[in-house]
């Protein structure tokens, strides 16, 4: 990074350097539509700081949504509140420091026109385009335009730079896909049902305008929001209906996606998941050379997947932050420190973070390099470094063995496995990793009712601090009685009084086991399975075979004297499909001399003298 | 959005004041500040579902609800005085009654809300 003056390692303590500016109490909002190069009409909602001169120019933050631009809230709230009182942090904290904010209807959504065929199509990432054309024409902009969002919005942030239009100039997406299939729909090449489906009847309510949908799964909205916001000239709403109807014609993507199992599998006009992913465009991105601010969590989905693959390919200059929180920062997600009462940085902290590095590029210096920053859980510390995995650490394998163990012998003996009859019952719960794509707090305290279910193997306690940061992997020489099946690893410590705590997980299904040779799409940092139907074979029952794949990279501290445990099941009962649909298997898993399943973990150990 | 909720209630008793008329037999609610467009005092089936949904009234009380932009009034006349005392105790309540419902949906407590009833639209 250029001149900024760091005090320590946490990125929210980051010194900019831009100067200070005129600051505004209050802002106006209005709402029209804009039309697009093919004649759809798009709806935003314009937020200005109150009180602006009329020659006076601003930069403005766009952010595009498929979750309502505003809404149109019930009464009272209404009589008080504006329509931008839905979004968390408040924008008044950008217009207060002169920013205009242009809240976007992505098409086929809320009050604008058209429909969509799936999430972040070509027509709507093109729309960026036209969107920042009109906005640089307004009277009261400065011609520079920069973008954030969290989640789908920070996918159409990231994807406003795939445009290369030269008023976009810089964008911060915080948890955000960088590739649809194995981040989103099919981590480990497991269909996520649970999200999918929901998120998909969400979307449908959404862009027919039922807030109703809200009241079981985000009741504060249903009791705020009657619907979304219609532009100010529809006081009697008949342009929304109209704009409702064009909205029928949205496709879904559970009803895409959930009787597809590949990479590969054909969308309805021909396109393939990886149309919906960021990693397509990473030439675009790269041309672009537009800053980048991202941000992320260990314990978001495969969203940390996305994060850690977003910083490895872009050549971009690129601050990367990953804390531990879930999926949007709006509650803690440290397993090792499960009483944390909040989130930090809290969100007003954080936005004047993301405020500051908007100011330092359209104001002050520009960002250079990359640097990422991360947090390691159990040891409560922010760690920075320009390279992942970070430097100093050293692979470390530990061997299945005898009596439910762990080692870092390899075997010896020429018999050892451990037969598990898979339990289609065992769950990870419904306030997950994965759940919390819906904005859920994340809890998994339940580990010891849950690993009852699973095949564990635990390790002796570690004779110092040792520290795991990176991706680790696991390698299993199995045999199934069936022909399909899913492995679900999970990576726990044990504490002094016999806690456990979860800290991160792997999956795959088994009919994508083969380690492809292929170059990968882009570049991963482990095993690599294409997914494609290609490479896809069912288990031979009986016959044993190598199974390998990475868990999802981690920062944890493991204290002297606690223990690693590593808990394996075969299903997820309330998130993923079940693998084979029918049946229940047995799975083999060998640990002798000449099968010596392992885990291979990226550790420093510490100095505790 | 929690900054927002903990100033609701004030808000609301700044900016919106609740008028008895005792001899005729009706409440008016006046807004001050801005001036507020008819779709934005709201429509007569909004009132209605604020004073169920939110206020808690249960009975079927016949009232004739008007919402003039032009004097930014919303004005509730009654049958008779006991269902005009019924709303006058939910409407001086009603600000802080929804306060602290938007708080605790906001904290996930979905207890809170689950016999709420539906909004009709």
């Amino acid at each position: 990074m250029s001149k900024n003056i760091e005090s320590d390692n946490n990125p929210f303590h980051l010194k900019w350097n831009f100067p200070q500016r005129k600051t505004y109490k209050d802002y106006t909002t209005s709402n029209i539509h804009i039309p697009m190069r093919d004649g759809v009409k798009i709806a935003v909602t314009i937020c200005l700081p109150k009180g602006i001169d009329p020659e006076q120019k601003l930069p403005t933050l766009l952010y595009q949504t498929r979750y309502w631009r505003a809404a149109k809230l019930r009464i009272p709230f209404r009589w008080v509140l504006k329509e931008t009182s839905i979004f968390t942090p408040s924008p008044a904290l950008f217009t207060k420091r002169g920013y205009a904010i242009v809240y976007v209807d992505v098409r086929g959504c809320g009050a604008s026109f058209g429909s969509r065929p799936y999430p972040f199509s070509k027509e709507e990432v093109k729309d960026g385009a036209d969107i920042v054309d009109w906005i640089i024409s307004q009277p009261w902009s400065n011609g520079n335009v920069v973008s954030n969002g969290i989640s789908y919005t920070a996918t159409t942030a990231e994807q406003l730079a795939v445009n290369n239009h030269p008023a976009v100039k810089a964008i911060m997406p915080g948890h955000g896909l960088w590739d649809a299939y194995t981040d989103v729909a099919f981590p480990g090449g497991c269909f996520d049902h649970a999200f999918v489906q929901l998120w998909s009847f969400v979307g449908r309510n959404l862009d027919q305008n039922n807030s109703k949908a809200f009241k079981e799964l985000i009741p504060y909205l249903w009791l705020l929001m009657k619907g979304v916001k219609p532009i100010d000239i529809d006081t009697d709403q008949k342009i929304l209906e109209e704009a409702k109807e064009e909205h029928l014609s949205n496709e879904y993507v559970y009803d895409l996606l959930h009787d597809k199992d590949f990479r590969d599998d054909s969308l309805p006009d021909g396109a393939t998941p990886d149309e919906i992913s960021s990693f397509i465009y990473q030439d675009q991105f790269e041309k672009s050379n537009v800053p980048i601010l991202s941000w992320c969590a260990w314990l978001d989905s495969a969203y940390i997947d996305a994060h850690i693959n977003r910083f490895i390919n872009l050549k971009n200059p690129h601050i990367a932050i990953i804390g531990a929180w879930n999926h949007g920062a709006l509650y803690p997600a440290d397993p090792l420190n499960p009483d944390k009462p909040e989130v930090t940085p809290s969100p007003k902290e954080r936005i004047t973070t993301w405020i500051d590095f908007f100011d330092s590029i359209l104001y002050g210096e520009e960002i250079k390099g990359k640097t990422l920053y991360y947090y390691t859980m159990g040891e409560e510390k922010w760690n920075k470094t320009q390279v992942w995995p970070p430097e100093g650490f050293t692979r470390m394998k530990w061997y299945l063995s005898e009596n439910n163990t762990i080692t870092t012998k390899k075997p010896e003996n020429d018999a050892g496995e451990d037969n598990y009859k898979v339990s289609f019952t065992a769950t990870s719960g419904r306030l997950n990793r994965w759940w919390t794509l819906l904005g859920l707090p994340i809890d998994y305290s339940n580990r010891e009712k849950a690993d009852k279910k699973l095949l564990t193997y635990t390790s002796p306690p570690f004779e110092e601090d040792v520290e795991i940061t990176g991706h680790a992997t696991i390698t299993l020489f199995l045999r199934s009685t069936h022909d399909d099946g899913a492995i679900f690893a999970y990576l726990e410590e044990i504490d002094d009084n016999g806690n456990i705590h979860y800290f991160t997980d792997g999956n795959l299904r088994l009919i994508h086991r083969k380690i492809s040779t292929d170059t990968p799409p882009y570049e991963i940092l482990i095993p690599y399975h294409s997914f494609k139907k290609k490479d896809a074979s069912p288990m031979i029952p009986g016959e044993i075979t190598e199974v390998t794949f990475g868990f999802r990279p981690t920062s944890v501290l493991i204290r002297k004297g606690h223990r690693l445990k590593l808990a394996i099941a075969g299903a997820d009962k309330d998130t993923f499909r079940k693998y084979p649909t029918d049946g229940k298997p047995t799975i083999t898993i060998a640990r002798n001399a000449s099968y010596a399943s392992y885990i291979d973990v990226p550790i420093k150990k510490k100095n505790n003298s | 959005m929690e900054n927002i909720i903990d100033g609701l209630k004030n808000m609301l008793k700044e900016q919106v004041s609740i008028n008895i008329d005792d001899i005729k037999l009706k409440i008016s609610l006046d807004f001050k500040g801005e001036k507020k467009r008819k779709d934005e005092l709201g429509k007569e089936s909004e009132v209605k579902d604020m004073l169920k949904v939110i206020g808690g009234l249960t009975e079927d009380i016949q009232m004739d609800i008007n919402v003039d932009e032009e004097s930014q009034k919303i004005t509730i006349e009654f049958k008779n005085k006991e269902d005009m005392i019924n709303v006058q105790n939910i409407l001086e309540n009603l600000w802080e009654k929804a306060s602290e419902l938007l708080k605790k949906a906001f904290l996930g407590d979905f207890m809170a809300i689950k016999d709420l009833g539906d909004f009709t639209e």
